[in-house]
């Protein structure tokens, strides 16, 4: 940039000079001073007031060199000559001054312009939310667009201290300028500028750096995020303009990591409330189930047991019936917590397999008691196609299905399956209850959730149709809930299904 | 002096002594007589003294596992083995067949459940008739010896495979049979029938046997394992 401003006005006097000379004769030697001026006002116009006062000095002496006579001697032989001569080097320095100085105003108003056109499109992209190598890529480009040639890298600092590429590609060495910017938290490549915090202390180069190299740590308030690195493509040094729109680049990067990374920890105290929501629902809960069933087996068997008093045959079976009922509440009660805690560590991958829907739901019919067993009425044809699931989930689903339409209704459930579309076999389990509040149809899903009144009263861990949907979503299938046409309940489980029919 | 004749032996292998005195109150009322052992080098031990005429195995004992204990048995013990777990995962069955174990079943049990596998696992060992000539299940009546299956007093007429299998079932009934113990008795060991046929015709057979052609009641699947024809 500076060396070209310094070529441009020896260039154009020296042109200019071969252009006037033939045409000497013709013009009077004192007149040469006009085209001269006109030469100045070009080179001050187009390379700014250094250029120009260059200009005006290389014009007094072209002036006098080849027009004023003797030619080709810088003696002046007429005083009238000297003084216009001298008069000229006044005029064409003022001239030159006055007319650089504008045309550097303007070409820092255009800069400016430039810079901050640039920052403007990166703060929007900041603001409008990416991902980090999307954001140091669109920083890439503003510094592209203000220092052509320049290549530049964003380098993020982890959780534990390593330097990583923004750009994403691992195992990428950060240069040696930006692990030292780092540690020394100091800009290096920058020169020397006063509204540095640091000012007038900004070392040059980084040592181990190649010249052109800067390289700006990322401030926040909390730490250095990371480092800025540019590689300029000219071997000069950047001015101040140039440098200062780096460390406003660098401000806006820093400014979006710390965004970021608060964004994170607002998540995870979001993710942490929830969790402990949960645990605390999970402890009554658990509390809850775990102890009452205990508790009244405990109260029943401990009763049998008491000297004082004799039961008969009867008595004592029934008293052990009812204990055993409770036992298996607080089997199912830990199964329930079990699976949930299974399906929360992800550690109950599918083993997926070909099943027809009815050897599944006769399984899970397997495990009722007789009474409960004769309150199924079973709509399932024969010969549907089959359905590529683990087996185990998913009676284990339907048996939460099928467990809940039983314990919130009296009188007969239907349990059914039929092809549901093109790729998808429907199974539905209905009751005659009294349904579920169409506000309540998306909540029974979460865990723990309460929902009408009557529903609330009755014993269960609250984590059935949460285990349920994750079950089902496990093997790529899904539940929802719809009223029946007499108001009770259907789930409707879709299930993946596999086209080969079982022939038959 | 006339020695007794020898009552029915099991050893009972559970490091849980809750569980151990449940098993021997179950066992010992039903004219069983227990072996109780806490660990596998004691359960290597007690088969030192004497051999039993069945094992009920816990898959968790505190010196190795259940399964390893099995594997080593199995080189010289020929007796059935019934393996307990308190998981119900299909990998641990197949886990537990594989190393021998004739059964499994999943804690937590009835007492009921956990006789009806002891006596399956012992008539068969004992080459006595597995089960009565005639098994009688619901409306269902199946006389092997006969090759007749009736089903609410009307005849069914079943193919030659849905015969065998049901034959296979009805023989190891309440007892888990594996699809290769299917493939091996019905087609033969070395023919090569997919599973996707075996299971065809599985569902054909339950069709013509159940009372609701499409969900079983009683030929139910083991997932991963195979099938089990339960009485109960």
């Amino acid at each position: 940039m500076r060396r070209r401003s310094r070529l441009a006005p020896i260039l154009l006097v020296t042109a200019a000079t071969v252009v006037f000379l033939p045409l000497r004769p013709y013009l009077d030697s004192r007149h040469w001073g006009w085209p001269y001026l006109l030469i100045v006002g070009t080179v001050a116009g187009t390379a700014g007031v250094g250029a120009a006062i260059i200009a005006a000095a290389l014009s007094f002496l072209a002036w006098n060199f080849f027009f004023i006579p003797p030619y080709h001697t810088f003696i002046v032989a007429d005083p009238q000559d000297l003084v216009q001569l001298l008069v000229y080097l006044v005029v064409a320095t003022a001239v030159g001054l006055q007319t650089g100085r504008l045309r550097d105003r303007e070409a820092v108003a255009h800069r400016e312009e430039r810079y901050a056109e640039a920052l403007n499109r990166l703060s929007a992209g900041l603001v409008s939310g990416g991902s980090l190598a999307e954001i140091a890529a669109l920083a890439d480009a503003e510094v592209r667009y203000v220092l052509p040639g320049a290549v530049s890298g964003v380098w993020v600092s982890d959780s534990d201290g390593a330097l990583r590429s923004a750009s994403g590609t691992p195992g990428d060495e950060p240069p040696a300028a930006v692990r030292i910017a780092l540690e020394q938290d100091v800009a290096y490549g920058l020169p020397p500028y006063p509204s540095s915090s640091e000012p007038g202390r900004l070392p040059r180069r980084a040592p181990g750096s190649a010249p052109g190299e800067v390289a700006i740590p990322l401030r926040s308030v909390r730490s250095n995020e990371g480092v800025l690195h540019v590689r300029i493509a000219s071997s000069e040094s950047l001015d101040d303009h140039e440098a200062s729109f780096l460390v406003s680049i660098a401000h806006l990067l820093a400014a979006f990591l710390e965004a970021r990374h608060l964004a994170r920890i607002a998540n995870t105290a979001v993710a942490a409330r929830e969790a402990e929501r949960l645990r605390a629902a999970l402890v009554s809960s658990v509390s809850h189930e775990l102890k009452t069933p205990l508790a009244a087996v405990t109260a029943a068997v401990t009763d049998l047991l008491e000297p004082d008093v004799g039961f008969d045959e009867p008595t004592v079976r029934a008293r052990l019936a009812g204990a055993v009922m409770d036992l298996g509440r607080l089997d199912t009660a830990i199964a329930d917590l079990l699976d949930a805690s299974r399906l929360e560590a992800r550690a109950w991958a599918p083993r997926k397999d070909v099943y027809e829907i009815g050897e599944i739901v006769g399984d899970v019919l397997s495990r009722l008691t007789e009474q409960q067993r004769e309150r199924v009425r079973l709509a399932i044809p024969v010969g549907l196609p089959t359905v590529h699931v683990d087996f185990v989930q998913v009676s284990r689903a339907i048996a939460h299905v099928v467990d809940n339409a039983l314990r919130y209704s009296e009188g007969e459930i239907e349990v059914g399956a039929r092809v549901g579309g093109e790729d998808i076999l429907e199974c539905w389990v209905s009751d005659t209850g009294h349904g579920i509040a169409e506000e309540d149809r998306e909540h029974v899903f979460e865990k723990f959730f309460r929902g009408a009144a009557g529903r609330a009263s009755k014993s269960s861990t609250g984590l059935g149709l949460a285990i349920t949907r994750d079950l089902l979503q496990a093997n790529g299938g899904a539940i929802s809930i719809e009223a029946t046409e007499s108001g009770g309940a259907r789930m409707r489980i879709s299930l993946p299904m596999v086209d080969a029919c079982v022939d038959g | 002096m006339a020695e007794a004749p020898r009552r029915t032996s099991v050893l009972v292998v559970d490091d849980e002594i809750q569980i151990q005195r449940a098993m021997r109150t179950i066992l010992e009322t039903r004219g069983y007589e227990v072996v109780l052992a806490g660990t596998a080098q004691e359960a290597l031990d007690r088969l030192m003294d004497g051999t039993p005429d069945l094992v009920v195995l816990d898959v968790m004992l505190p010196d190795m596992s259940g399964i390893e204990l099995c594997e080593r048995m199995r080189t010289w013990l020929a007796v059935p083995v019934l393996m307990l777990s308190v998981r119900s995962g299909e990998c641990d069955k197949i886990d537990a067949l594989e190393s021998g174990a004739d059964d499994y079943l999943t804690k937590p049990f009835s007492a009921g459940e956990f006789v009806a596998r002891v006596k399956a696992l012992l008539r068969r060992s004992r080459g006595m008739p597995t089960t009565p000539p005639v098994l009688k299940l619901d409306g269902l009546i199946i006389d092997l010896s006969a090759r007749r299956v009736t089903r609410g007093g009307e005849e069914v007429s079943l193919t030659p495979i849905e015969f065998a299998i049901l034959g296979l079932l009805v023989q190891h009934a309440d007892r888990v049979v594996t699809w290769d113990q299917i493939r091996d008795v019905v087609w033969g060991a070395e023919c090569i029938v997919d599973a996707a046929t075996m299971r065809v015709h599985v569902s054909n057979l339950r069709k013509k046997i159940e009372s609701h052609p499409a969900v079983p009641r009683h030929v139910l699947t083991e997932p991963g394992v195979g099938l089990r024809l339960t009485t109960r």
